[in-house]
């Protein structure tokens, strides 16, 4: 193009304005008398042009929005398979509520249910097979069991939870945490109640549940005894190792997303120690440890009494006048809470606390709270929903809200029969109320 | 009896959590320049918006492993750009029959009745002629010519030095002009 002493490399420089004045002045007074040259800058002055035409692009809020939106709704729905970091993150969240601002209170109290949650994850899962029939009844000779439960978070700036638990074969429960949070847990012949201290704000909740199936393979008894039998499923022995000044053998077990190891004295067969690690959640660490079998447990150990200077909590004040209406605004919340606006997948019994963390877990859940209840109103509306849930007796009503999402009029997802009423109540995925007679109940 | 506890269970944050939060803030905060960067590569207001769609969910699936410590404008500018220009020159091939460029009349005039017109093809063919260029070339005549960032910027976003920058620029430019010979000419 400029067979000369000006390159193609200058006239470009040349045309972006890079030049310096001098050398910019030299090239200026080639192309005067040099016309390839000059149709060559002209050609890339037109180009240039033309991008500056193309950086003003129109201002289209509208798109703009709209594509927000849709791809937090995206990410929302992928949220599936992003349990890892969900669970992750939600501890983080716990560590940063609890570093000191106005909801410490209220965050402590979550971490305690973040612990005991992950402890009920011991309850679950079957508890058959040869070692644990053989074992088992020997083991309910067993009056008392006591062990510590230690839950890492994995966060540097949130503490590790330690919390001592209980269990008296009279049908007593309690865990405590160090700094004074406490549940005790009575059975009753068709449930269980119970108190929950919460020291910080010297309150207390007291509440009862009725219904509880009695589920055999999800006793507390069970599930030591599962740990105790470990060994003879173990799909990795560890060496001996010392712990604590004793030298124990482990044995490991992975299942599922869990990795259990156990640690037992070789000389005793007693079980001194048991690990817990979760895939789901790398960093949170449960260890059980000093297990102790019938040490001597107080009835006042147990008891369901608040201490003297404690207050109840205004939730259970007037939890007798709990109705229908308290059933609905509760779908209603759980409707809002969830991305899909679906009901709950059960309401039955206390598997729905798990369930939702569960579905936290998995992202079901727009926020925190649902929008516009918030911290100090969505407890309390749970809470009335599943005490009138609760006070149902079996086989007056059935639940058929599983995978429906607010809004169809026509399909029913909740029927039950008022005491003493001849016909019965059936709540539409709208939350309409209707009537209706026995025989005209939804199959 | 299963130690299901009372109140309690509901004081547990339920899904959405602070990088949630964060990842919604960086969405509607940064929603606009992406979308404005993807329209000005692709010109299309429909391709702009799938790019921004790509462009977050890519983020959203390795959020976790991001750290605080991220330059988000730059980060956007380089995954935006990159992304437009793959959806672009993705679009030449199944779209553009392979010389249907040169079947079109030539020649373009700032000042006749179709200027209009005229200056659309040209951003037409410049749009797709950049999407052409060698990736880095291509990146660097974006961020510089359409984006208007400062070459240091370019050099950050790009990861490469300023004067490398200014190699693939020049590069760039200096190729665009002559695959657009013919319609540059006035």
């Amino acid at each position: 193009m400029s067979p000369h002493n000006v390159t193609n490399e200058q006239l470009v420089q040349f045309a972006l304005g890079e030049l310096s004045c001098e050398k910019a002045g030299e090239i200026e007074a080639h192309i005067r008398q040099c016309e390839p040259c000059r149709q060559a800058v002209g050609r890339l002055r037109s180009l240039l042009d033309c991008a500056d035409s193309m950086s003003a692009v129109p201002e289209d809020e509208h798109i703009v929005e709209s594509a927000n939106r849709k791809v937090l709704l995206a990410a929302r729905t992928e949220n599936k398979d992003q349990s890892r970091y969900r669970v992750q993150s939600s501890v983080a969240h716990f560590g940063r509520l609890i570093m000191g601002n106005r909801m410490a209170k209220l965050a402590a109290a979550a971490v305690v249910a973040l612990a005991v949650i992950l402890g009920l994850s011991l309850f679950t899962g079957d508890g058959t097979g040869k070692v644990y029939a053989r074992m088992v009844d020997q083991l309910h000779r067993a009056h008392t069991l006591t062990y510590s439960m230690v839950t890492m978070t994995g966060v540097e700036s949130m503490p590790t939870v330690r919390m001592d638990i209980a269990y008296r074969n009279t049908g007593h429960f309690r865990v405590a945490t160090a700094d004074g949070y406490i549940t005790v847990l009575e059975a009753t012949e068709t449930g269980a109640k119970g108190i929950s201290l919460v020291p910080p704000t010297k309150s207390y909740v007291v509440f009862e549940m009725a219904n509880v199936p009695d589920d055999p393979a999800k006793d507390p008894w069970a599930t030591v005894e599962r740990l105790r039998a470990l060994p003879a499923r173990a799909d990795k022995v560890l060496g001996p190792k010392e712990i604590d000044g004793r030298t124990l053998d482990g044995f490991q077990v992975h299942e599922d997303d869990a990795t259990t190891t156990v640690w037992i004295d070789p000389k005793t067969s007693q079980l001194v120690r048991a690990e817990l690690q979760f895939a789901g959640t790398p960093g949170m660490d449960v260890i059980l440890s000093d297990f102790q079998f019938d040490a001597v447990l107080e009835d006042s150990f147990f008891s369901l009494q608040p201490p003297e200077e404690y207050t109840p909590v205004q939730v259970t004040a007037d939890a007798s006048e709990v109705g229908e209406r308290d059933f609905i605004e509760f779908l209603r919340l759980w409707t809002n809470w969830t991305a899909d606006a679906s009901f709950p997948p059960t309401i039955g019994g206390p598997d729905i606390a798990k369930i939702a963390v569960q579905m936290a877990r998995e992202g079901k859940f727009v926020g925190p709270y649902a929008p516009a209840y918030g911290a100090d109103r969505q407890p309390q509306i749970m809470y009335r929903g599943l005490v009138f849930i609760s006070r149902l007796p079996g086989g007056t009503w059935r639940y058929a809200g599983q995978n429906v999402p607010f809004g169809d009029p026509a399909v029913p997802i909740f029927w039950y029969q008022p005491q003493g009423s001849a016909t019965w109540r059936v709540i539409y995925a709208d939350l309409h109320v209707s009537e209706a007679k026995p025989e005209n109940l939804p199959k | 009896m299963q130690p299901g506890l009372g109140l309690e269970m509901f004081l547990l944050p339920g899904s959405t959590t602070v990088s949630d939060q964060s990842f919604e803030n960086l969405v509607n905060e940064h929603g606009g320049q992406v979308v404005r960067t993807a329209a000005r590569v692709l010109r299309d207001a429909s391709l702009a918006h799938d790019v921004h769609q790509e462009v977050f969910l890519a983020i959203w699936r390795r959020w976790h492993r991001y750290d605080g410590q991220v330059n988000w404008t730059a980060y956007l500018y380089r995954a935006t750009v990159r992304k437009a220009l793959e959806m672009a020159r993705r679009r030449i091939v199944c779209r553009v029959p392979a010389g249907a460029l040169k079947e079109t009349p030539r020649g373009v005039t700032t000042n006749g009745p179709d200027a209009a017109l005229q200056t659309d093809e040209l951003q037409q063919r410049l749009a797709a002629a950049v999407a052409r260029l060698p990736r880095r070339e291509a990146e660097a005549f974006v961020l510089s010519r359409l984006e208007r960032v400062e070459t240091a910027e370019i050099a950050r976003i790009m990861g490469c030095a300023e004067s490398t920058v200014r190699v693939y620029l020049h590069r760039a430019v200096a190729r665009l002009a002559r695959e657009l010979h013919e319609y540059l000419d006035q």
